[in-house]
């Protein structure tokens, strides 16, 4: 104030208020040369992009507005303080009074002008509020507002009703509307600073907060504590009663009032704090600390300045620009005539602004790009670019949940071998991973592949890609966009690469998935028919049965899938519900998976549903895919009803199409085999349908201070990390096992997922922690499906089915007695003592920590002799033999069929049960 | 009769009211009849049973068990709802939320979103809704 005094010494705030004042008028009568009343958005989009001059006396009518308000305020407060008070009438004061409100509303109606997200919904919140007092309301706002969305009644309100009063006031109270030159001229240099540097607030449309004017921002939060908003009037007309019986009390009654006034002055600015710089989306407070912070808070005053210097193409080149979302956007001025994008994404459709952000409001290059995201679509910036208001909000939200972001079932399954967690069935988040062993091992050689981690370089998906949120699956570049991406890289300087932009669509190939899903379970190799190897890239024979993926690791090839082998793509049967979530956390993949065999290949009536009852989601998916879909029926999956949209039923048979090659595929009916008797009903079609699958044993785990390491949740170098020297890997059938829980009690393939040991001592650096050594086989879904099953000795009679190992399982008949016995091809593991690749023993069985959940284990030893009764069946019978098949329909009753010659196994201490 | 200048006083106030009086009386009248000429609009749209929930300017279409349309004015202030998020209809403006029938889940709002009279045309697969 001393600063002030000393610049200023005659004046007051009264005076400076003056000078605002008619810079605001001046400001205000040339704004309305550009402003379009009948297009305010687009008007006001358009003059901040190519009228620097208007762009300028926009923020000046504004910031002097502002300002205006801000220093009446103080005016009052000053004029209260005064010791030899300016006698004022009070018919005046009155007037003066309802001054107050008048600047108010000349303020909102400015704000009204505006025509962007937040002045449209304070425009209904106004009519609401003023609709809504008794008697006169539907006047009162039909009077200020007009009775259509047209804005003219607002302009003419703000540009005279309001002005007009204010002009009366001040020249009642102040006999002059002149205000001194010396303020003038100080008020004018720094509101044209101000105005430089600082500029208004224009919502973008997109942006899913909504907030008032900044004056208005503390009477918001009011309003979300009042069901009757009507009340907040009353509130605003006990301001201005305040305010007009200060000067009539006496010293003690007027000494209340303006500690009244005080207390509600601060009370209200405390409001206005909380809900302009914590108040977020859907009403959610967030705080400086939150990542999304600086973006939720939009703050709107951005430091851009006004560039005067602009090209006289570029100005003709954005006038002539279409309106994307009511605005005209600047970046098209230079990224015009970019080719790649598909129809729903293309810059027409949707500007650069909705995925990029920056400014559009603006032709200078370092202004466009501040605060722009370059690679959009990452999980951490996604709410502000696919997931805006308006685009794809519902997926975004969804992804969250899905398990390829939480990675739940990964993280359980670890923590539960390293023995830190009693369950592996316990729904996690790769966010909560803390500090231990679990979870360094976890950060140090398993969380990389995750949608959040983030994609940070231009360039298509690669078998070394991981993550990249949205980007990960929809990217996609064509070859004009992949050869200037690489010039770029070349030559930094060589610009041609924004001529081709990669284009963000639905076709979403299988390399899509390799990056990821070539690791851990292998999906994708395994599809391919590729089977990782321990041989060095060196060591690889150069013959086609030998890949390398990464350039380090060698595959060999076994046996493709055969839904490989005719074209299918992952996409084909994994639906956008299982890829990108359902909005439930679950978790394992086999809860979140939703497709089953029996969906495509139908052994009764098809569950269809016609296009009608297609979820929004799947109708929009198809309709981009396949165009009209009227008139179309759909399968539906028997686990969760949710419609397979490249599938349909015609004449007896289901059809599925490809999303990506249009290839149409007749679903064939399961063999007769297949459901023949119910003594198999409860197998999987994966138990015999699964060709191969990838297994490991004999893996030992230990952590090493001194190895150079890698924090893959934090994307960083470290010192130490967790090793893992691999055993053996193998490729043949998979072993057997049951999953039992409420639902369902089904054989399903199992693989050795964790039979390791791990040293923690390494890890802990104390000399009591000891060796974790676990035995443990995962179920698994290895996509390596042959069209025939395998044979009834490839479970009945191979003791890797049951669980046993590799070895040589035999049937020996002496005399009347047929005895089973096993001999391991691998040797006893000294920590439990069972043969190395084994599950179980021989006609034995375990319980507890057994697999990598908790519904599944293995054959119990009854279990196996009933299937080894078969087997030793099957040691003199061929399996084709019509009594073998026979014994599907009812084999308690073949077996009483049986001839002398037929001898069944003999079970140690035990007579046959069977 | 009483002296001249108060009698003056007296009538121009008078008669200043009473112009006053008329001329707010006018001002009613207009809005009034300004009001009246709002008629009820009647929109028709192309039925799409796909969407769950379909946000318009004045309307929300919820495709559940059965058709809704919902006034997309919160009852709370006027604002428009936009936003579907974890089954809910939320209101930006002052943080409300309603379920899909429009009954109010979370507050300010307390009352339920307004439903619209609609008909359906399945031959021409047509949405005719009267705001």
């Amino acid at each position: 104030m001393t600063f002030f005094k000393k610049i200023l010494p005659y004046s007051t705030f009264g005076q400076l208020s003056l000078a605002l004042f008619m810079i605001c008028i001046v400001s205000g009568i040339l704004l309305a040369i550009p402003y379009d009343v009948e297009n305010p958005y687009a008007s006001i989009s358009l003059m901040m992009l190519i009228n620097p001059a208007a762009s300028l006396f926009r923020n000046i009518h504004y910031w002097s507005a502002n300002i205006f308000l801000i220093f009446s305020l103080v005016h009052i407060w000053e004029h209260f303080g005064m010791k030899n008070k300016i006698k004022i009438r009070p018919s005046i004061w009155f007037r003066l009074s309802i001054g107050v409100l008048v600047v108010f509303l000349a303020m909102l109606t400015g704000f009204l002008l505006k025509a962007d997200a937040d002045s449209l919904q304070a425009r209904r919140i106004l009519n609401e509020l003023i609709n809504g007092i008794p008697l006169i309301g539907s006047f009162l706002s039909t009077s200020l507002l007009g009775s259509s969305e047209s804005l003219q009644l607002v302009y003419v309100h703000h540009i005279a009703t309001f002005t007009i009063f204010l002009v009366i006031i001040i020249l009642e109270h102040t006999r002059s509307i002149w205000p001194k030159l010396k303020e003038t001229v100080l008020v004018t240099i720094t509101i044209i600073i101000i105005s430089f540097l600082f500029e208004t607030p224009l919502h973008d449309n997109l942006h899913p907060v909504i907030k008032g004017p900044w004056y208005f921002v503390g009477l918001q939060e009011i309003l979300h504590w009042l069901s009757t908003p009507q009340v907040s009037i009353l509130l605003i007309l006990l301001f201005v009663l305040l305010i007009f019986i200060v000067p009539f009390g006496d010293k003690k009654n007027q000494f209340i009032t303006k500690r009244s006034l005080l207390i509600l002055t601060i009370l209200y600015l405390f409001l206005t704090v909380t809900g302009y710089f914590f108040r977020g989306p859907n009403w959610q407070l967030i705080w400086p600390w939150n990542s999304d912070y600086s973006y939720y808070i939009h703050n709107p005053f951005k430091v851009s300045g006004i560039d005067f210097i602009t090209d006289k193409n570029d100005i003709a080149k954005a006038s002539s620009s279409s309106e994307v979302f009511g605005r005209i956007e600047g970046c098209v001025v230079c990224h015009d005539n970019v080719a790649g994008f598909t129809v729903s994404h293309t810059p027409q459709t949707l500007g650069c602004y909705s995925c990029h952000g920056g400014n559009p409001y603006t032709l200078s290059k370092n202004n466009a790009h501040r605060d722009m995201v370059l690679i959009p679509g990452n999980l951490t910036d996604v709410n502000k670019t696919c997931g805006v208001t308006g685009c794809h909000v519902e997926i975004v939200n969804r992804v969250n949940t899905g398990l390829m972001t939480t990675l739940s079932g990964m993280i359980s399954v670890d923590r539960y071998v390293f023995n830190e967690q009693d369950n592996p069935d316990l729904l996690t988040d790769m966010h909560h991973l803390g500090i231990s062993a679990a979870d360094e091992h976890l950060r140090n050689l398993c969380v990389r592949c995750h949608l959040g981690n983030p994609k940070t370089e231009t360039g298509p998906v690669t078998e070394k890609s991981r993550g990249g949120g949205c980007l990960s699956c929809h990217l996609n570049y064509d070859s004009y966009a992949s050869t200037a991406n690489f010039e770029k890289k070349l030559n930094t300087n060589d610009t041609t690469y924004l001529q081709y932009h990669a284009s963000i669509s639905l076709q979403v190939s299988d390399e899509h998935c390799f990056g990821c899903h070539s690791r851990s379970g292998r999906i994708s190799t395994n599809y391919e028919g590729w089977h990782e190897t321990i041989l060095t890239v060196d060591e690889a024979p150069k013959n086609s049965q030998y890949r390398i993926v990464e350039g380090t690791r060698v595959f060999k090839y076994i046996n493709e899938d055969v839904h490989h082998q005719l074209g299918i793509n992952c996409i084909d049967c994994h639906n956008s519900y299982e890829l990108m979530g359902d909005g439930t956390y679950y978790a394992h993949e086999e809860e979140q998976v939703n497709i089953q065999c029996e969906d495509c290949h139908i052994v009764e009536d098809p569950k269809l549903i016609d296009h009608s009852q297609l979820d929004q989601e799947s109708a929009i998916i198809s309709a981009l895919r396949f165009g009209d879909i009227t008139g179309r029926n759909y399968l539906i999956t028997g686990k969760k009803n949710r419609s397979l949209i490249n599938t349909y039923f015609q004449k007896d048979t289901a059809f599925m199409v490809s999303k990506n090659s249009g290839k149409v595929f007749a679903m064939k009916e399961p063999a007769e085999i297949c459901s023949r008797g119910d003594v198999h009903d409860n197998l999987s079609c994966s138990s015999c349908h699964t060709g191969w699958a990838p297994s490991c044993i004999g893996c030992h785990n230990t952590y090493e201070k001194e190895e150079p390491g890698y924090d893959m949740l934090k994307n960083k170098f470290i010192d130490g990390s967790w090793v893992e020297y691999v055993g053996e890997y193998h490729a043949h059938a998979p072993a057997l096992g049951y999953r039992e829980n409420d639902t369902e009690k089904i054989v399903v393939p199992v693989i050795p997922g964790m039979i390791l040991t791990i040293d923690v001592s390494g890890y802990t650096k104390s000399k009591h922690d000891s060796l974790i050594f676990q035995r443990m086989f995962a179920p698994a879904a290895p996509h390596t499906i042959q069209a025939k099953g395998r044979s009834c000795k490839s479970c009945h009679n191979n003791p890797v089915a049951l669980g046993y190992g590799k070895g040589e399982l035999k049937y020996t008949i002496q005399g009347a007695k047929g005895i089973w016995s096993f001999e391991s091809e691998y040797g006893n593991n000294i920590h439990d003592g069972l043969p190395e690749d084994s599950w179980i023993g021989f006609l034995q069985t375990r319980t507890g920590k057994v697999s990598t959940r908790t519904d599944v284990r293995p054959f119990t030893i009854d279990e196996q002799k009933r299937i080894l009764t078969v087997g030793a069946c099957l040691n003199c019978h061929e399996e084709g033999e019509q009594i073998i098949l026979e014994t599907l329909d009812n084999f308690e009753t073949s077996l009483k069929k049986r001839s002398s010659e037929c001898i069944l196994p003999e079970w140690e201490n035990q007579k046959n049960q069977l | 009769m009483k002296s001249g200048k108060n009698s003056r006083r007296y009538f121009l106030k008078t008669a200043g009211s009473l112009i006053g009086a008329v001329c707010l009386g006018l001002w009613g009248s207009m809005v009034n009849s300004q009001q009246k000429n709002i008629s009820k609009k009647t929109i028709s749209i192309s039925l799409n049973d796909n969407r769950t929930v379909l946000f318009h300017d004045d309307y929300i279409i919820i495709n559940k068990e059965q058709l809704l349309v919902l006034s997309s004015y919160c009852t709370h202030l006027g604002c428009k709802i936009q936003t579907f998020e974890d089954g809910e209809l939320i209101c930006p403006c002052h943080g409300s939320s309603f379920d899909l029938d429009g009954n109010p889940i979370k507050g300010p709002a307390i009352k339920p979103l307004k439903k619209f009279e609609y008909s359906t045309n399945m031959e021409t697969k047509t949405l005719t809704i009267k705001i």
